[in-house]
């Protein structure tokens, strides 16, 4: 009994310690610490956006692993110097519970607006309530969410849009050489939204670009590579002169690349055997297949412009200014064997390449 | 004259501010067998922890044949040749024998324990000490009595010149004792000085040459053993006239026969037992090591399930005994192997004493009645005279032996049981306490208690029970009553 | 009067030996306030203790298993299950229309969840006699891989959203902070009677010190270890309810991670993982103490990784504490007794 007594009081002591003495203390470093800061910023950038100098901006991303958020928080940090304003950090590792408890110790820090990438769209609503409810504007970093309660701003990658430019760049390549190709195109799954509006986007580019493409085989693969395979070698089997492989993510290139070996087709650009292909996402293995020779047109997503983007939006919403659209588009990068010299290096998984 | 081998003068050790050791002052002479004697608490483990270097004295002088010696480490012992045999047990039980044996310098070659070497040289050992083993047995698989021999042979390994023992025998038989005691003798004869200490008088009267009795930190005399009786020595440890270790408590046996066992078989250690207790009754049970005694007293208990047989009750037969069964019937078990078996050593002693009795203190929601357990615990305590200061915060662990063994029955004597089965309840307790042991045996058996009680000491049997059954190899060779007594006798139904 | 400072220094050193966390937490707890930004604003006092509110629960569960010298590493996957199964009652069941009526028998399915597995593990430790790391090893992979099949047999996302709003109470949604956890303390309070003053807790402590000095003691081994696991699983559960409305979601996700943060909690609390030592007090400081860990790094902007390599070595030193304080604690403890003689 004597002991929980001991260990009630020491409890009690420590409550009153931090009702009395601490707050004043913490308050008063904080808005000290706030001032400075802004006072030599102010001396520094005076014209850029003198509001929301020293401004401290969250950003919850699930990790690091992949180039594209390495990328992307780099540019973030470039931004935010740029604008004065600071960067608080935090890696959820998988744990989409724990990027709840993150975002909820970042409202708790009194971040001025909270950037996140969240790691399960369906987990992170109950986070957006709470920024709402919080009143600190929330921006959603290349995934979307939907529901009742949204952020105040969603930047994500144009799949639309990139897949459509995609082949309206190697259709004009193409007529310049004046080629025609019969092409497969690969699906990635109709329950993926991403993969439906790059279905939609490539579809328009094929119906404008008729006198290029002539789709021969249309390979559902339900984003596995099994499937895409088995596809793969029926439609090759069926139609030996095709030329051309459309595909909607680079994730799919091991299928891609034993099909065309079974049938003898895995060759470079130039040789005699060579089916092109035109590829999405712009990652690392992508980029290496264009690299070396294999891969004549991807579209990558802009991690530095959905950075700078995030970090602009986190200015303009602390400004008072709305969007007029919840959803931005970053429009993507265009990336062409014949141009990877010049736009390769801005693509993000650039450095992972050999 | 013979040169001394040790020589202690003005010891002295304080704990916090309480002086354990008063000056102690020993000489013994080289390949002399000196008998240390005490009571519980006398000074002796310190002493031996002082000479072994396992704690610093606070004043006097130590020589070791005639060098002056002050250990600070228990290798600065081994050093100066000097080894210890504990009471406790320190033999790794997942090893082997030979493993054990050697396992504090393995024979290495090129980094590789060679063992094919201590295989041999321990079934060499074997061989000397004459021991039921073979060099490739894990001791767990071993009975206590033959894992102390390991232990003796292995302290023996290190060629020791000064051997000391610390009650070597509690666990061995009596033909075990009888080689133990050839080869202290033997080693004797090579010169080397021992020191014996055992509570066990007989054996320090067989063994030694001289006798010094440890008394509340000091030594009270030395003696040569032929000079004095055995009285005298008891009279000078215990401070007091001792005219009878064994109680005489009046009590009656009634004709009830409250429990019965019929041809009990398990494995094959015990090869059918039949017995009737009856109330009031003290019945013991004499019997070598591997006679199977312990055996059949756990498979009356329920420890161990029988092979065939039956377990009667108060005339109800049960059919599937287990310890909770007995528990529920009123029996208690007072093992042989308190620390592994008996006690919760690292709890405080409240908890250990509460443990069988806690389905009686709590209703049917399981709530333990704490106020009722605490009452209990401190009659029980007071009862026993067990010596502690906060029951609810010292560890059994920090008792001493006799203390601890007061627990043990303690805990069953709180569920108020009417009979109780004893295994060797007085091993490596100190004479004082063993009389209080007796005495609580007398006054259960007076209040209506039935005891069975197992024992590899004669003479505690003799002095204690009503009746003695003998077993040998599994099986009661013969039971003989209170009015024919007799050690031959026993012995010879036991050989 | 110096009898009652002799009395206070002695409950001090008591805490000391027996929660040695305590003052470390105090001493964090004073450097929090001072140092650290807005720690101890309101907002964030809430949701410390909604933090901490999951832990325990789960916490107070895997605290039996480990007093008794035995792990729980299934606890995650009920979490986990418990999760999607409830979500799937409340969103795609026929009842799912009748929120009432839909919560209360998600909360029941999963309640039931942490029953079965409990159940399961008890019956591999306690009849089958598995170690409890090897049968808790086997019902997580097995009970976790559930949850996912299960999941994406319902849904084609990760994560099942859409839980009727009455839910989130329990999660201490908006004004109902308070609700998980007082449902938390309840738990705790439950589990620590349980331990102290019933027969079942004391019996749980004899169990993990000797088993054999147990079984001869009478006590019902076998029971004690299943009614052990099979609490470790309901507590689990009721975590899997308060964590699941917290987050809004159910997940398969829910409890993968936790793992490490539970058995953070328990021993840098100060129970010994070795069996029969230790307690719920314990475990009450160490989830305190790894919830503010994790709250004033992120409030600090400590990188997460740092947050992990501190997170360890708090688990070697407070092992090693613990050691150290048991090694001395029994030499002073014969020492005196000796004296005593």
């Amino acid at each position: 009994m004597k002991k929980i007594g001991l260990i009630v009081l020491t409890v009690l002591l420590v409550l009153t310690l931090l009702g009395c003495g601490a707050q004043p203390a913490a308050g008063g470093q904080e808005t000290s610490a706030a001032a400075s800061e802004t006072e030599t910023l102010a001396a520094e950038e005076t014209s850029a956006a003198p509001q929301t100098g020293g401004a401290k901006i969250g950003v919850s991303f699930d990790s690091l692993v992949s180039p594209f958020w390495v990328a992307n928080l780099d540019a973030m940090e470039e931004a935010s110097q740029a604008a004065g304003m600071e960067l608080v950090t935090v890696m959820a590792e998988g744990d989409a519970t724990k990027q709840n408890q993150q975002i909820e110790n970042l409202i708790a820090q009194g971040v001025d607006a909270i950037v996140c990438g969240p790691k399960d769209s369906g987990a992170i609503v109950s986070s957006v309530k709470k920024c709402k409810d919080a009143g600190i504007p929330m921006i959603m970093d290349n995934r979307s969410v939907t529901g009742d309660v949204l952020p105040d701003v969603q930047v994500v990658a144009d799949n639309k849009t990139m897949a459509t430019d995609v082949l309206d760049t190697f259709a004009e390549i193409a007529r310049k050489e004046g080629k025609s190709y019969k092409a497969i195109l690969l699906i990635g799954s109709l329950s993926d939204e991403n993969a439906v509006l790059r279905k939609q986007g490539h579809d328009e580019a094929i119906a404008a670009n008729s006198d290029v493409y002539d789709i021969v085989a249309e390979v559902p693969t339900d984003w596995n590579l099994d499937t895409a395979l088995k596809g793969l070698q029926n439609a090759l089997q069926a139609n030996p002169d095709i030329d051309l492989i459309i595909s909607p993510s680079d994730y799919l290139w091991p299928p891609i690349r034993s099909s065309l070996e079974q049938t003898g087709r895995w060759a470079k650009i130039g040789e005699e055997n060579h089916v092109a292909v035109v590829s999405f996402d712009g990652d690392e293995v992508g980029m290496q297949y264009m690299k070396d020779g294999y891969s004549e047109a991807n579209a990558a997503q802009d991690a530095v412009l959905e950075g700078q983007m995030c970090i602009e939006w986190a200015q303009k919403l602390l400004n008072g200014e709305t969007p007029e659209e919840n959803i931005l588009y970053d429009p993507g990068k265009i990336i062409t064997f014949e141009n990877f010299e010049e736009v390769g290096p801005t693509i993000y998984s650039y450095g992972l390449l050999k | 004259m013979k040169n001394t081998a040790l020589r202690l003068s003005g010891i002295e050790k304080s704990f916090s501010g309480v002086k354990v050791l008063h000056g102690i002052n020993l000489s013994i002479g080289e390949g002399e067998i000196c008998g240390l004697v005490g009571e519980n608490g006398a000074g002796k483990s310190t002493l031996m922890n002082v000479i072994g270097g396992v704690i610093s004295k606070d004043a006097g002088t130590m020589e070791v044949l005639g060098e002056a010696y002050s250990p600070v480490t228990p290798a600065d012992a081994a050093n100066a040749g000097i080894a210890f045999v504990h009471q406790e047990l320190n033999l790794f039980t997942n090893l082997t024998v030979a493993e054990n044996m050697f396992i504090e310098a393995f024979p290495v070659h090129m980094g590789k324990i060679n063992y094919q070497k201590i295989r041999k040289t321990a079934q060499e050992k074997i061989k000397e000490y004459d021991l039921p083993v073979a060099p490739d047995m894990k001791i767990e698989a071993l009975p206590a009595g033959i894992r102390q021999m390991i232990e003796i042979s292995k302290a023996l390994m290190k060629k020791p010149r000064i051997l000391i023992f610390d009650e070597p025998t509690t666990s061995l038989s009596f033909k075990e004792k009888e080689k133990l005691f050839h080869t202290i003798n033997g080693l004797k004869g090579n010169g080397i000085t021992i020191i014996y200490i055992s509570h066990i008088l007989e054996d320090v009267f067989a063994l030694c040459d001289t006798i010094s009795v440890l008394r509340d930190g000091n030594i009270i005399s030395t003696d040569n053993a032929c000079d004095v009786t055995k009285g005298e020595i008891i009279q000078k440890m215990v401070g007091r006239e001792m005219n009878q270790i064994y109680p005489a408590i009046e009590k009656s046996i009634t004709d009830e026969i409250v429990f019965e066992t019929k041809d009990i078989v398990w494995q094959n250690k015990v090869a059918g037992v039949s017995l009737t207790l009856k109330r009031g009754e003290i019945v013991g049970i004499y019997g070598l090591m591997g006679s199977g005694r312990t055996e059949f007293l756990r498979t009356a208990f329920g420890i161990e399930k029988p092979d065939s047989g039956e377990i009667i009750v108060h005339g109800e037969r049960i059919k599937k005994q287990t310890p909770l069964q007995s528990i529920k019937k009123r029996i208690a078990f007072v093992t042989e192997d308190r620390h592994q078996e008996g006690l919760l050593l690292q709890k405080p002693i409240f908890e250990n004493l509460s443990l069988v009795a806690l389905p009686s203190l709590s209703g049917k929601a399981g709530v333990v009645n704490r106020k009722r357990e605490r009452k209990l615990v401190e009659e029980a305590i007071e009862n026993l005279k067990i010596k502690v200061s906060d029951p609810e915060s010292q560890t059994a662990e920090s008792l001493s032996g006799g203390n601890q063994q007061k627990v043990v029955f303690g805990k069953w004597v709180m569920n108020a049981p009417g009979i109780f089965f004893l295994d060797e309840p007085t091993r490596g307790v100190d004479i004082g306490a063993k009389f209080e042991i007796y005495t609580i045996i007398a006054e259960m058996a007076a209040n209506g208690a039935t005891i069975l009680m197992v024992s590899s000491e004669m003479e505690e049997l003799i002095g204690t029970c009503d009746r003695i059954l003998v077993m040998k190899e599994g099986r009661i060779t013969g039971e003989i009553g209170k009015e024919e007594f007799n050690q031959e006798a026993i012995i010879r139904l036991a050989l | 009067m110096k009898s009652e400072t002799n009395g206070i220094r002695k409950g001090l050193q008591n805490i000391c030996r027996d929660a040695p966390i305590l003052p470390i937490l105090a001493v964090c707890l004073v450097i929090s306030c001072i140092f650290v930004p807005n720690f101890a604003s309101f907002y964030n006092i809430k949701v410390f203790f909604l933090q901490a509110s999951d832990l325990l629960v789960v916490c107070c569960g895997v605290t039996f298993v480990v007093l008794n010298g035995g792990i729980d590493f299934s606890v995650t996957s009920v979490l986990s299950l418990g999760s999607v199964i409830g979500a799937y009652i409340m969103v795609f069941s026929p009842i799912a229309s009748n929120p009432p009526m839909a919560i209360a028998v998600a909360i029941i399915a999963m309640l039931a969840v942490g029953a079965v597995v409990g159940l399961i593990n008890g019956f591999a430790v306690a009849v089958l006699k598995m170690p409890s790391f090897i049968a808790t090893l086997a019902t997580q992979l097995a009970f976790s891989g559930v949850a996912v099949l299960f999941c994406s047999l319902v849904t084609e996302k990760t994560s099942i959203t859409g839980l009727p709003d009455g839910f989130f109470i329990l999660g201490g949604e908006g004004g109902y902070f308070m609700v998980p956890i007082l449902i938390a303390v309840a738990a705790w309070t439950f589990c620590f009677w349980l331990l102290k003053y019933t027969r079942f807790g004391r019996s749980l402590y004899a169990v993990g010190v000797n088993p054999k000095t147990a079984y001869i003691s009478g006590i019902p081994v076998k029971k004690v270890i299943m009614l052990i696991m099979f609490i470790s699983g309901m507590m689990a559960a009721l975590a899997s309810v308060l964590s699941t409305a917290r987050n809004q979601v159910g997940m398969p996700s829910l409890g993968d991670k936790l793992f490490i943060s539970i058995m953070a909690a328990i021993i840098v609390g100060g129970t010994s993982t070795a069996g029969g030592f230790g307690g719920l007090k314990q475990t009450l400081l160490g989830v305190l103490f790894i919830t503010l860990i994790n709250n004033t790094m992120n409030l600090l902007g400590v990188d997460w990784y740092v947050i992990t390599v501190i997170q360890g070595i708090l688990i070697l030193v407070s092992t090693m504490m613990g050691m150290v304080n048991g090694i001395g604690k029994r030499k002073t403890k014969m020492m005196v007794l000796e004296a005593k003689k």
